[in-house]
């Protein structure tokens, strides 16, 4: 088990104004396991990937990273935590427009101090991993949204972190590209074996998934492992039967 | 769809005559399914067979065309249950039968939010199988086979929209009746239950409260 997360409860606001963004969450993410999660708007996906992240205070409950509790990190050791173990993708891609494709990239490690070898090294492989080897030197402004989330996923996956949180990654896409970027993540997660926690509104890109959490007013309703429950044999018939 | 949990699901909430049942169902789900006497008394006689409903002769009231009652079992009941609980799996009657389904778990003790999820899940298991057999197909030789499997995607993933849009119209629904008694009204002559009570019959309820209102002053 890579993550853990026991009775999770975020409330924002005080007093008659709160809201409870989450309810008692408990969920745990196995090693290279692939999970998405889904849910009506506003019922908690964006805050439990926060949380599960460190990017946000906890109301109550723990976050455990391979074991250990996230959640009485000091401020400057929860930074050094989240670039070590976590590779965060978001919906707006969130890179630095200043910066180019392979500076973004390096972003994580020169904040860690990296070596300059090791450095070129981490971010040639990523650049190359996601597919933009002719692009390295692009401002993101000169990259479409699909290039754009690639250099992100690169930016993710350059500190080789044990799990990668994705909110709704392929939401400003179109379906080809939308496609693309989750054959990416997959491909990652088959290569290097970290775990994927992605929100999604898009039962496509749920698709993908291992095991499916569904969210619903800040608690976990249901869930789903995906895979073997259905006979491929009859689906392929029926669809090959459908052309003639 | 099976006329057999049509009429189960009308037989769990009350015993009906025979020949009500017809008329029963066409006002549940439509005149597209519409089915003739004939094939309501061949399935009653089918479930009464295997012990899923019971008949018993009734005093004839109001020139009643037979006296015959139909009243649901306690296996008809777990037999209807287990319909409602199952999704819909041949991809042909998914159209008919799953609306059926969730039409008739309206009235029914199962939760229509259960129905609608149970689907939702199997949905997601074929969307998984497809995007399996995408990934396995080799682009540089069968983009047919590939482009087939996209339109059987995008056809799943409609049919999961509309399970999202049935969703929020019953969470709609809800909020309706949370605001207020529901009042029964008469439409051809006939009550309609409050669960068959419909946003727009409210609102157009309210439209004349307030019309007759306007005048009086
Ligand atoms: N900073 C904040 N201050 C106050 N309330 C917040 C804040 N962030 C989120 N919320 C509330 O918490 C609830 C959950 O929000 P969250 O963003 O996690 O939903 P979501 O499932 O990601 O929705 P969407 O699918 O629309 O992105 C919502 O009711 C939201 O209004
Ligand atoms: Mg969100």
């Amino acid at each position: 088990m890579i993550m853990e997360a026991i009775g999770l409860i975020k409330s924002y606001g005080e007093g008659s104004a709160t809201v409870k963004a989450l309810d008692n969450v408990t969920l745990q993410i196995e090693d290279g396991e692939f999970v998405a999660i889904m849910g009506p708007s506003g019922s908690g996906k964006s805050t439990l990937l926060h949380l599960m992240g460190g990017l946000d205070s906890i109301t109550s409950g723990q976050v455990k990273v391979n074991g250990r509790d996230i959640t009485t990190l000091k401020e400057a050791e929860l930074a050094r935590f989240r670039r070590k173990e976590i590779g965060f993708i978001f919906q707006s891609y969130n890179l630095v427009s200043v910066l180019t494709a392979e500076e973004n990239v390096a972003l994580p490690l020169l904040m860690d101090g990296c070596k300059e070898s090791v450095m070129r090294e981490n971010v040639g492989k990523a650049i190359n991993l996601v597919g933009l080897d002719g692009r390295s030197h692009h401002r993101p402004s000169q990259l479409s949204g699909g290039e754009q989330q690639r250099v992100a996923i690169a930016r993710a996956i350059v500190n080789n972190p044990s799990i990668i949180l994705a909110d709704e990654p392929t939401g400003n896409l179109d379906s080809v590209n939308a496609e693309e970027i989750m054959d990416l993540l997959s491909n990652l997660r088959n290569k290097s074996g970290q775990a994927i926690v992605m929100v999604t509104h898009d039962p496509k890109m749920a698709a993908y998934a291992d095991r499916i959490i569904f969210l619903k007013d800040g608690r976990i309703i249901d869930e789903e492992r995906l895979g073997g429950k259905i006979d491929q044999k009859k689906l392929v018939s029926k669809l090959k039967g459908s052309t003639n | 769809m099976s006329v057999k949990y049509g009429i189960l699901a009308i037989l769990s909430r009350r015993p009906f005559h025979g020949y009500e049942l017809r008329q029963e169902l066409e006002a549940e789900l439509g005149s597209n399914w519409s089915v003739n006497y004939g094939q309501i008394y061949s399935t009653l006689d089918r479930l009464e067979r295997d012990g899923l409903v019971i008949q018993s002769d009734t005093v004839a009231v109001n020139d009643a065309p037979d006296r015959k009652l139909y009243t649901i079992t306690p296996a008809g009941q777990d037999e209807l249950n287990k319909w409602f609980l199952n999704p819909v799996t041949k991809i042909d009657n998914l159209r008919d039968e799953f609306y059926a389904k969730v039409v008739l778990s309206l009235t029914s003790n199962v939760s229509t939010e259960d129905v609608l999820q149970i689907q939702r899940k199997a949905e997601l298991q074929k969307l998984h199988e497809l995007t399996r057999l995408k990934e396995e197909a080799d682009p540089a030789i069968e983009l047919p086979w590939i482009m087939q499997i996209d339109l059987a995607i995008l056809h799943t993933e409609a049919t999961m929209q509309w399970l999202n849009m049935c969703e929020a119209r019953l969470r709609k629904l809800k909020d309706i009746y949370k605001q207020g008694p529901s009042v029964k009204v008469k439409r051809d002559g006939r009550e309609i239950r409050p669960a068959g009570d419909t946003a727009a019959d409210i609102t157009k309820r309210e439209e004349k409260q307030t019309a007759r209102d306007f005048r009086r002053r």
